[in-house]
């Protein structure tokens, strides 16, 4: 395993907020390999955003350990650091953005690590560029729709050049349309630019574009896995009260009425091969 | 008695560079009993559209009739909201009560009920909410996501409106609020009164209604049951709207050799479809 | 639709004065204020008015403008106006009926008292006008600045007037949406006496407060992890630079502040 790096490895990874009696975190061993498109998926009050916050060094581990990017959480410096090599993107694209002008929120972060005015102009577009805002650098952020507010906010993310981005159920306060353009940017970003994703939500259908889902339930690690093989297990789903995508559930529902095609369904187009496979087999 | 638009028009900010027309001239007939699934995109003209029918918003032009009445001319605003109970997006931002009874009975006391009606009517749009007894006297700010919202929509149930209209229910919720969700709304449906949904899913439509309105640029695109919107794949994509998955791979498969029926949209119907055509081989 | 209403008046353009950094606006506008108070005769007024309507030119923006926005402030002066005009010491009366009384000197007091008001809230209107409110939060900064030694909170103060005016917008939005939610609940905030409709606010109130610390609370997480710790080391995207225009504005300004000050000693009026 040592050809491959790890940007965040938790081990024995606990957390409990101040008076609460369990475990908001409890025992997570995760590793999160570099370049990695991961979805953690869980129902809401399973713990997931408060790994994110780990993540971010937005709060510190009760117990355990975290490294992420080689880095422990330890004194407010490290923090500082954690933050600038792991960046996060909320959930309500309204309470994220400071300044009233577009650049100026993308600049808030470069501004913060006190990197010199020329680059921050060259980053600031870059940004808007890559997130496809370019045109909007201008405008007040409460005119925009959205997805264009979580472009920014992505946007406000990169310009600080993280090698890791947490998804903190960014897409659950949008339209189809708007979390379809920040899912976009999101895959855009892992493929092209090499950053690591690391996708919280409780959609199934995002989830199911991920290399890997981990399964949080009740703070735990439930399941981790590929796509493929998580949602072919339709029951355990269930219990966590998590659904499977449609597909997979017709593929279970199949397969138990005796059509004995693939339980690594997802998609449609892979249900549509599977069937019409099938059928000129028999 | 029914819900008629006749000719609404409504424009923004008239005479102003920001002029926009959110609704061109609209007409529809809801009756009782009916459960409609308003889709659209945002700026499609949908909220606009709800916040007619129980005269929040006033139309421009055209006019909104509620059992024969239009709602815009002379009659009292609590007898309109008395019969048609509006829900908005993300309902539980307007919690305010120190307990969740208290929240609900505000409705009812402002209709100028009976301290023992209004008792009895929160009691009953509680638990058709599935709130537990022991949640009742809590601070609405101790509930969960989901429970929040199912307190707010009880607050609105409690003022026993004929006609329900929700924006966006399960916006926002997990598979489990969602599915809590779906469970409430069915239950009062099953009280017998006429309900409005909008929503952006079309998988959550094509489950739950038993007509469906599609809204584009301010005016009504599709009209009619589930079947024969989702029969329409070609106008919804144009409208960038998509079809159940169900109805998709219904599609997928007719191109190559299926012969599913049109009228096919949900993952039930097309299972039974799929072992029929493949048992017969 | 009230979320399109802009905060503050700015009139976005590319003009001298819009360029001009914002600092020595401030800076320009206070002195522009201190002429205005010790400028004892009309040909003082009137060299700043001349002033004033050169600037204006020079920003171009339309006068029409500029004179509504001194509709606002219309009632503030005729009241000053007609109080400096019976009220006003002096002894050469004009006009007397019963205790009211106009003199000479009462008519000048009232008359220079509002075209005072008036000259001062133009003044201003034309920083407003030029410069954007961040600009203008960034010039006060800087200028406080030097006070952060003995403790003055130049930037935190900077930082919160630039989040107030970022959710401004935000906050009547909800407002405007609460209010419907409430209306739909059968609330009526609109009859009843000043107690009853106070009381009737709280179910709007309450929610607003709740959301407004939610968002507070958001955001200063979402602060903390862009890494914002204070403006220690903090730099900017577009630092403020005096160029040769602000030396130039300020030469124009010193030999107008010059002129007022030599009407006043030579005393002509």
């Amino acid at each position: 395993m040592s050809d491959r790096e790890y940007v965040i490895k938790a081990e024995n990874l606990s957390f409990r907020y101040e008076g609460a009696e369990r475990y908001a975190v409890d025992h997570v061993n995760l590793e999160v390999e570099k370049g990695e498109f991961l979805a953690v998926l869980g129902r809401n009050g399973s713990g997931k955003s408060t790994l994110g916050k780990l993540f971010n060094a937005l709060i510190e581990p009760t117990e355990g350990t975290l490294t992420v990017c080689g880095m422990e959480c330890k004194t407010e410096d490290d923090a500082f650091a954690i933050r600038q090599k792991c960046g996060m993107v909320f959930q309500n694209p309204d309470n994220q953005l400071v300044a009233t002008i577009v650049e100026e929120d993308v600049a808030f972060g470069p501004e913060n690590l006190g990197i010199a005015s020329e680059e921050i102009r060259r980053r600031v577009r870059w940004a808007l560029e890559t997130v496809g805002m370019l045109e909007y650098r201008k405008n007040a952020p409460h005119l925009l729709s959205g997805g264009q507010k979580q472009r920014v906010a992505i946007a406000g993310v990169i310009a600080m050049k993280p090698e890791i981005i947490v998804f903190d159920e960014s897409t659950s306060m949008l339209d189809p349309i708007g979390r379809e353009e920040v899912m976009r940017v999101a895959k855009q970003l892992n493929r092209e630019n090499g950053v690591t994703v690391v996708w919280i939500t409780h959609f199934m259908e995002e989830a199911a574009q991920a290399d890997r889902i981990a399964v949080v339930h009740n703070g735990s690690i439930a399941m981790a896995d590929t796509p493929k093989k998580i949602f072919s297990k339709g029951q355990a789903l269930k219990a966590f009260g998590l659904e499977t995508p449609d597909m997979s559930y017709l593929a279970q529902e199949l397969r138990s009425a005796g059509i004995m095609i693939s339980d690594e369904i997802i998609t449609v187009e892979e249900m549509e091969v599977e069937l019409c496979r099938y059928k000129s087999n028999t | 008695m029914p819900i008629q638009v006749e000719h609404l028009t409504h424009v923004y900010a008239p005479g102003t560079p920001f002029e926009t027309k959110a609704l061109d001239d609209i007409n529809l007939t809801i009756e009782d009993g009916e459960f409609v699934g308003l889709i659209g995109h945002t700026g499609s003209g949908k909220s606009t559209l709800i916040q007619h029918l129980n005269a929040i918003m006033k139309p421009t032009s055209g006019r909104v009739l509620v059992d024969g009445e239009d709602i815009s001319q002379g009659v009292k605003k609590s007898d309109i909201r008395k019969k048609v109970g509006l829900v908005f997006q993300y309902p539980e931002y307007q919690l305010f009560e120190e307990t969740v009874e208290k929240d609900v009975a505000f409705g009812p006391k402002n209709l100028g009920l009976s301290e023992d009606e209004i008792a009895v009517r929160v009691k009953e749009a509680l638990e058709m909410a599935g709130l537990e007894e022991e949640q009742w006297k809590k601070s609405p700010f101790e509930l969960s996501g989901g429970q929040k919202r199912r307190a707010a929509i009880a607050g609105v149930l409690a003022m026993k409106p004929k006609t329900l209209i929700l924006d966006e229910p399960a916006a926002g919720l997990d598979p489990k609020g969602r599915s809590e969700m779906r469970r409430m709304i069915r239950s009062i449906r099953a009280s017998g009164a006429t309900i409005l949904m909008v929503s952006h899913s079309m998988d959550d439509v094509a489950r739950m209604c038993e007509r469906i309105i599609v809204m584009n640029h301010g005016k009504i695109a599709l009209d009619g049951r589930p079947d024969e919107v989702f029969s329409e794949g070609e106008k919804l994509h144009e409208m960038h709207l998509g079809l159940p998955a169900a109805a998709v791979l219904r599609d997928r498969l007719n191109t190559r050799g299926f012969q599913i029926p049109a009228n096919v949209y949900t993952i039930e119907q097309l299972k039974e479809e799929i072992l029929k055509a493949l048992k017969k081989e | 639709m009230l979320s399109n209403i802009t905060i503050g008046q700015y009139f976005p353009g590319t003009s001298f004065i819009h360029r001009l950094d914002p600092r020595t606006k401030i800076l320009l506008t206070v002195m522009l204020i201190v002429c205005i108070f010790v400028s004892k005769g009309f040909m003082g007024f009137a060299l700043i008015a001349l002033f004033m309507l050169f600037c204006a030119k020079l920003s171009r923006i339309s006068l029409k403008f500029i004179i509504r926005g001194l509709k606002p402030i219309a009632f503030i002066v005729s009241f000053t106006f007609i109080l400096n005009l019976f009220l006003g010491a002096g002894t050469d009366v004009i006009w007397e009926w019963g205790v009211l009384s106009i003199t000479k000197q009462g008519v000048r007091n009232a008359v220079y008292m509002a075209v005072r008001l008036v000259l001062l809230v133009t003044g201003t209107q034309l920083l407003t006008l030029t410069t954007s409110p961040i600009a203008l939060t960034d010039g006060l900064e800087r200028l406080f600045s030097p006070f952060k030694k003995i403790g003055f909170p130049a930037h935190e103060l900077a930082m919160m007037m630039s989040i107030a005016l970022r959710f401004i917008p935000t906050l009547i939005e909800e407002t405007e949406k609460i209010t419907k939610a409430q209306k739909a609940r059968g609330a009526d905030f609109e009859s009843g006496n000043l107690l009853k409709r106070a009381k009737a606010m709280l179910p709007l109130l309450i929610p607003l407060f709740v959301g407004s610390f939610r968002r507070a609370d958001d955001l200063a997480m979402a602060m903390e992890a862009r890494c914002y710790r204070g403006g220690n080391g903090r730099t900017k995207m577009n630092p403020l630079t005096f160029a040769k225009i602000d030396l130039i504005a300020a030469g124009v300004f010193t030999a107008l502040f010059a002129a007022i000050i030599v009407l006043n000693i030579f005393g002509i009026f």
